[in-house]
């Protein structure tokens, strides 16, 4: 499916006062920043004089004088680098020189994650609305209790070093892709997240080890371990990667069941940023759906109202409506 | 159709080519020099000049690569000379004008300059194609499409510009209020 980008959904000056972040510190400077105002007639005056003169502009020297200086520095550095070859200095200043270098030892290609079509986690418990009826949308019934783990792999005991040694490439691709292949394509995702606890076991610092960590987020998704699925993206830097975005949406819509605060930070922290359409639905629905947990309806009224505009046809359009109705209905305006 | 006249268009967008400068150059910058060879480049290209519906758009487009061409002089100068502007261009030392409301308070006039320069400072820090994009969206509020036009590249392109001018912009305002803090 071809993603396409939609407008950022809020400038900065644009969000609501009174926030604590450092983008509503910004916000707050481009309010108070002053804009240009029309120029003085004098100073139009002058600028059209020098038009029809056709004096060159102040700033500009002559194109001949540039390019004699640019020539003079060529030549200037031409001369030292030949004074330098004949008096054996860049010898010494290059040492590692060496016309034929050394290949890089080839690297086998790593099939490329493929974006997870794993269930979605428990949305928001949805608050009922000002007056009945309740929401038309239910949230999907999520085990509480984690499943039961499968059986760990035996392993052997761990070899005598005590810190991970430095991995060979090689080994960790094939260790990552193992794991990978059992999650995305045998859809095996007990057995990915076997592979991927004994990866990380082997190479808790590897060059792969973020990837894995991802990927184990998937894995307990998959197995409805929702619990330690938000501890595994609440110990993981969400940022600088390609799944940023979708995976704070993730971590959202999980800690929403318990801490909708903490949840209305990731959900505005993605809206604040251009995203993937699917994403914006999410995080507008879930950070509407926290204010009403938190009893902020005017804030929740404008993201639904937005996420309607946006996405009439939307998976909690039907919902959306029936809310802004009932609080209407009930005088919230 | 006919081309409009060069002494038209600089009649008709004038100020709107200077206010535009002054917002891409920042406070306490020399927009003469920029809006006159605005429309010198205006006055060359005019023959090759096709739809007057889009002329706005068009000369936004120099208007942008002008000031970025004069920004890059400036560093270049001050680079060399290790002073901060080239003698020929303190002479028109412009701030930013107040608006209406604010003249009739001082105080508040004084802050919304403080909080101008401030935030050309952070501005200055971000690389010029991340510098423009902010710009053209948060302050002049012109949408993707229209700063893709202007910038000649993909509206994607646009977005990952405007998210990587965030992040740096947020960084920078974090360690601008912690030199701040006594």
């Amino acid at each position: 499916m071809k993603r396409t980008l939609i407008e950022p959904i809020l400038r900065w000056r644009d969000r609501h006062l009174g926030g604590h972040e450092v983008e509503d510190r910004a916000a707050d400077l481009i309010r108070g920043s002053l804009d240009p105002d029309d120029p003085s007639p004098t100073a139009l005056t002058r600028i059209e004089d020098r038009l029809l003169s056709r004096r060159a502009s102040r700033s500009r020297a002559p194109l001949r004088l540039r390019l004699a200086i640019i020539a003079l520095l060529l030549l200037v550095g031409a001369t030292s680098v030949e004074a330098a070859r004949r008096l054996g200095w860049l010898d010494r200043v290059l040492p590692a020189w060496s016309p034929t270098p050394t290949p890089p030892p080839p690297v086998r290609p790593v099939a490329k994650p493929r974006r997870t079509a794993h269930p979605l986690p428990a949305m928001v418990d949805l608050p009922a609305p000002v007056t009945e009826p309740a929401p038309p949308v239910e949230s999907p019934a999520v085990a509480s209790e984690p499943s039961p783990r499968p059986a760990r792999i035996t392993r052997r005991a761990p070899p005598e070093q005590p810190e991970a040694q430095a991995s060979a490439p090689s080994d960790e691709i094939r260790a990552l892709d193992l794991a990978l292949r059992q999650l995305r394509r045998q859809r095996d995702p007990a057995a990915a997240l076997a592979s991927l606890d004994l990866y990380l076991d082997r190479y808790p610092r590897g060059v792969l080890s973020r990837e894995a960590r991802f990927a184990r987020v998937d894995a307990l998704l998959s197995l409805k371990r929702v619990d330690q699925a938000l501890q595994a993206l609440d110990a993981l830097p969400l940022d600088n990667h390609h799944r940023s975005t979708e995976l704070q949406v993730i971590r959202g819509e999980l800690r929403a069941r318990a801490d909708c605060a903490r949840a209305g930070q990731d959900f505005g922290a993605v809206l604040a940023r251009p995203s993937d359409n699917g994403l914006v639905e999410r995080a507008l629905y879930g950070r509407g759906a926290c204010r009403i947990k938190l009893g902020d309806t005017a804030g929740a009224a404008e993201d639904l109202r937005r996420y309607l505009e946006l996405f009439p046809r939307g998976a909690h359009a039907a919902w959306a409506r029936a809310w802004l109705e009932e609080r209407g209905r009930a005088g919230g305006g | 159709m006919s081309l409009p006249s060069f002494e038209s268009i600089y009649r008709a967008h004038a100020k709107t080519v200077a206010r535009w400068a002054m917002r891409l150059l920042g406070p306490g910058q020399d927009f003469e020099d920029v809006v006159h060879d605005v429309f010198l480049v205006v006055r060359r290209r005019l023959p090759e000049f096709r739809s007057e519906a889009e002329i706005t758009t068009w000369l936004y487009e120099i208007t942008v690569r002008v000031a970025s061409d004069a920004r890059r002089r400036a560093r270049w100068w001050s680079w060399i000379t290790g002073r901060g502007q080239s003698p020929s261009r303190a002479r028109h030392q412009v701030g930013v004008l107040p608006s209406a409301e604010a003249t009739t308070d001082p105080q508040a006039l004084l802050e919304a300059r403080e909080r101008t320069w401030v935030l050309y400072q952070l501005l200055d820090q971000l690389s010029e194609p991340y510098r423009t994009t902010f710009i053209l969206f948060e302050l002049e509020g012109l949408s993707g499409e229209q700063i893709a036009r202007i910038t000649r590249t993909r509206t994607s392109t646009v977005w990952v510009r405007l998210s990587r001018a965030r992040r740096k912009f947020t960084e920078c305002m974090r360690d601008w209020e912690a030199r701040r803090k006594p």
